[in-house]
């Protein structure tokens, strides 16, 4: 159903990106976009829309990791997802290292639509994945425009 | 008696039960040796004149009551008086206005103004045989450079006393000193041959009642010519402005205390002049001159130079009895600097003060020491046992409030203290805060002291023939007392010295709380900026973990065909490393959050506690076969709930785990017996522990097993939960018999006030 609609993943690990987007493609045919920075996010989503034909459409869905080095890191880049109208629909969904208490707060307050913790474990994280897409694509209705929805 | 009290006390109706309260300013009546007129002004018209005015003057009381002075002075004695009285305010001791002559005789006029008139006393003006003003100064020139050289107070009074002997001519002068419990002592006498001495006898507080102490201090010299004086009363009787009796405190012809006669008639004295010592501003003392050869008037010049004499001793008593001192004050002084100066290097004030050098039994001069700081004591030298000590800083905050305490017959306010008295019949005491008993105290030992009393000072009255009247006692005999139960008294400078000690450790103590202040807050920095550095350790350790890893599955999942049977071994080997390694950080994050995390602590049933555990246990409790015991309802208890049922989980755990009998059980109770809190424990079967072992099992990730022996674990369970433990003010501990079970125990003591906070 949403298998046109990109899943952006915005992880500055190389390693990490390179395992949730192997993993994810046993779940789901969705493309996989990835910010490796978070000062990338936001003009990455307005690059797409100035494309003159848009190639692929927003993001149903941002996998955003918390701790990335440089000016913005996971917790603003959420903030500023939903301080902007038009991307604030999108689910971001938070996967990091970090399990502390007021991470998860700060993201919740935020608008966050889930927070994942990542195991070291490759099975552990298999089931995450998995549990992740299930949820999102074939549970829960997207705020997306779908062809059946007419004009 | 009582109705005695409800009216005032003169002259008429003192007794010795009733003269400390005796108006001895309010007499009514004059010494018979001169005469006394009362003034109106400023027309000089006389209110009331002295009865025997009417024979010195050779004029009717009629003649002089109501008329002005001009009736008695020719003009140019009048003109003299008015002239000196309209410049000098004559407040206070009377002062010499005039001489005059009436009726054939020379009369001194001494002038002062109270109670709203001026009073004008007559007396007899000296001879030629008295000595002149020129001869007095010169004698008092003398006399004051040979005080000013005493090297002593002793010898300074002794000089003092001769001297005023030798240009007074009385019998007996002595110096008497006030001591604290009010009774005096006889520093100092010079005496005529033949008379008993008085020197170094003791007279009782009853001896110099409190109303005349007042007036000691008003005026500087008394004198009685004639002890066995017959009064003469003053007409009319009351001051006629203010209606009520006329206040005689400065006049020298004032009638004194027939208590007061009475005691000098049984010391058989026929004359007197006493002096007022006064020491920074204080009574100290007096200088008693007594004649027991009849009566003797002393002339007013000589009553004059006497009076500065009198002076100059109280300028100078205080800087003499100084001097006795200097060389004790100096080492006061040093010593306190000492101990000072070593305590601000060693924070160990008892272990300073106690085993330094120099030590408290190097300050004032004791027998033994004692510092008592958080209710630990610690002694020094001859002292009582702890236990009365403990006793002693027990009753001292509830009786004693000052800062400084010293007392050199403690068991006559703490008679539990003569159990002791050999060692403590003294105490200086130094208390420092007011919340605790903080104390540093000094010991003497009991000195049994012979007083000489002049008279027994346990009857310092007689009856009355009709033994209605208390009088003056009538024995002065050497009566000898054995004081018990004293030590040697604490000397001013030495209580001076404590206080001067107190206020140089209280601002020490002042210091180092700063001090520690800055040392707490640089550890809370360094905690928080450990829990970051865990926190941010474990997040970037795991991510090249995770790596690792997912590459090592990876490379399993897509080559596992190509890779020889060891290779794949050893890829799972790495994977499986890797997740030891994130189980080790986890545990490290997690200690340090249970190190750091603020308690929320509540009260909390822990059977509810216990059974949470349980139920999240019951597949391992299943599986392991085991019984769970509680042999009775566990109590309430104020604590974090959370924590402390990942003590209970990770003892229970512990106890499943290490457990090879066919039968295991484990059993969860606690003993609350002792006065304390309770003490928890969890009790098992099982394999038990070495004793050698029983500290290193509460290292983190130390492991006395090998990883895969009894289910494995990060070896930080047992940390973890004594941590818990310790953050809820408690410890923990255990009691093991290898191969039959263990026993680890916990408190929560202090309990108490986490829940207060």
């Amino acid at each position: 159903m949403y298998r046109k609609f990109p899943i952006l993943v915005v992880e500055d690990s190389d390693e990490d990106f390179y395992t949730t987007a192997r993993v994810l493609r046993k779940f789901v045919a969705s493309p996989v976009e990835r910010c490796s920075a978070g000062t990338d996010v936001l003009p990455h989503l307005a690059r797409k829309a100035a494309e003159a034909t848009r190639v692929t459409p927003d993001p149903c869905l941002i996998l955003l990791d918390l701790n990335m080095p440089g000016k913005r890191d996971g917790r603003s880049v959420l903030v500023d997802l939903k301080n902007d109208k038009r991307y604030r629909r999108i689910p971001v969904v938070i996967m990091t290292t970090s399990s502390h208490p007021s991470d998860v707060h700060h993201c919740f307050d935020h608008g966050a639509a889930g927070y994942i913790v990542k195991p070291v474990n490759l099975d552990k994280f298999v089931e995450s994945i998995e549990c992740l897409v299930n949820y999102w694509f074939k549970t829960v209705r997207l705020p997306v425009k779908l062809e059946e929805d007419g004009v | 008696m009582e109705s005695i009290t409800a009216a005032p006390i003169t002259a008429k109706n003192v007794d010795l039960s009733n003269c400390d309260r005796e108006q001895i300013q309010f007499p009514g009546a004059i010494l018979p040796h001169g005469v006394m007129l009362v003034l109106r002004e400023p027309e000089l018209t006389i209110l009331q004149a002295s009865r025997n005015a009417e024979v010195e003057f050779g004029l009717e009381l009629n003649a002089l009551l109501n008329h002005t002075l001009d009736t008695l002075l020719d003009k140019t004695s009048l003109e003299s008086l008015r002239d000196k009285s309209q410049r000098d305010p004559l407040q206070g001791a009377p002062t010499r206005v005039a001489v005059v002559e009436i009726n054939a005789k020379n009369w001194n006029v001494l002038a002062h103004r109270n109670d709203q008139v001026l009073f004008l006393e007559f007396e007899p003006a000296s001879d030629n045989r008295e000595p002149t003003v020129a001869d007095l100064y010169s004698e008092l020139r003398g006399a004051i450079a040979k005080l000013q050289n005493a090297r002593s107070s002793q010898e300074f009074l002794d000089l003092a006393v001769h001297r005023i002997r030798a240009f007074t001519g009385f019998d007996r002068v002595m110096a008497y000193k006030f001591l604290h419990d009010g009774s005096g002592w006889v520093r100092s006498e010079s005496v005529i041959e033949g008379q008993t001495s008085y020197l170094g006898q003791h007279f009782p507080p009853s001896d110099v009642p409190a109303p005349a102490k007042r007036i000691f201090s008003l005026s500087w010299l008394r004198h009685q010519p004639d002890i066995k004086y017959i009064p003469v009363p003053l007409v009319p009787e009351n001051n006629p402005i203010t209606g009520g009796p006329l206040d005689m405190s400065y006049a020298v012809l004032r009638s004194v205390s027939v208590m007061y006669t009475g005691y000098l008639k049984n010391m058989g004295t026929d004359a007197s002049m006493v002096m007022t010592l006064l020491k920074n501003g204080q009574l100290w003392g007096l200088i008693a001159c007594h004649h027991h050869n009849g009566p003797k008037h002393v002339p007013y010049e000589v009553r004059t130079a006497c009076e500065f004499l009198a002076n100059m001793v109280s300028l100078l008593i205080a800087e003499k009895e100084d001097l006795e001192f200097a060389d004790y004050k100096l080492k006061l002084k040093a010593t306190q600097a000492s101990l000072v100066e070593a305590m601000s290097k060693d924070g160990e004030f008892a272990a300073v003060l106690i085993g330094g050098n120099p030590n408290l039994l190097d300050f004032v001069r004791a027998n033994g020491a004692a510092v008592v700081t958080d209710g630990q004591i610690s002694l020094s030298g001859k002292t009582p046992t702890e236990e009365q000590v403990r006793l002693l800083v027990e009753w001292l905050p509830s009786n004693i409030s000052e800062e400084v305490y010293a007392s050199d017959s403690l068991a006559s306010v703490f008679p539990e203290s003569e159990m002791f008295r050999d060692v403590a019949s003294g105490i200086l005491a130094i208390r420092f805060a007011v919340t605790k008993k903080d104390y540093l105290l000094w010991f003497r030992p009991e000195v049994i002291q012979t007083v000489k009393w002049a008279g027994d000072p346990h009857k310092p009255v007689d009856y009355s023939d009709d033994g209605q009247r208390l009088l003056p006692r009538t024995s002065f005999a050497l009566w000898i007392e054995s004081v018990k139960l004293k030590s040697e008294p604490w000397l001013d400078i030495e209580i001076q010295a404590a206080h001067e000690l107190r206020i140089a450790i209280l601002e020490l103590v002042l210091r180092q709380a700063e001090q520690l202040g800055e040392l707490y807050r640089t550890l809370e920095r360094s905690y928080i900026e450990l829990d970051s550095f865990a926190y941010v350790a474990s997040h970037d350790l795991k991510e090249p973990l995770r790596g690792i890893h997912n590459y090592s599955r990876f490379l399993l999942e897509d080559c596992a065909d190509q890779l020889r049977p060891e290779d794949v071994d050893k890829l799972r080997a790495m994977a499986r490393l890797t997740q030891r390694m994130e189980d080790l950080l986890d545990s490290l994050l997690h200690y340090t959050r249970v190190s750091r995390n603020e308690l929320k602590s509540q009260k909390q049933d822990l059977n509810e506690i216990v059974a949470d555990v349980l139920d999240f246990l019951s597949a391992r409790i299943s599986e392991s076969g085991a019984t769970i015991r509680i042999p009775r309802p566990l109590p309430s208890v104020s604590l974090d709930a959370s924590l402390m049922g990942e003590v209970f989980s990770n003892l229970i755990s512990n106890a499943l785990k290490y457990n090879d009998k066919a039968d295991k059980w484990v059993e969860i109770g606690f003993d609350d017996s002792a006065e304390s809190s309770p003490v928890f424990y969890v009790r098992d079967n099982g394999i038990g522990i070495e004793p050698d072992h029983f500290d290193s099992i509460f290292k983190i990730f130390r492991r006395l097993h090998g990883p895969k022996e009894f289910g494995g674990g990060t070896g930080a369970g047992l940390t973890i939960a004594r941590r818990i433990v310790e953050r809820h003010g408690g410890r923990m501990w255990l009691e093991s018999t290898p191969g039959d079970g263990s026993t680890f125990y916990f408190s929560l003591a202090g309990n108490h006030q986490i829940n207060e906070g």
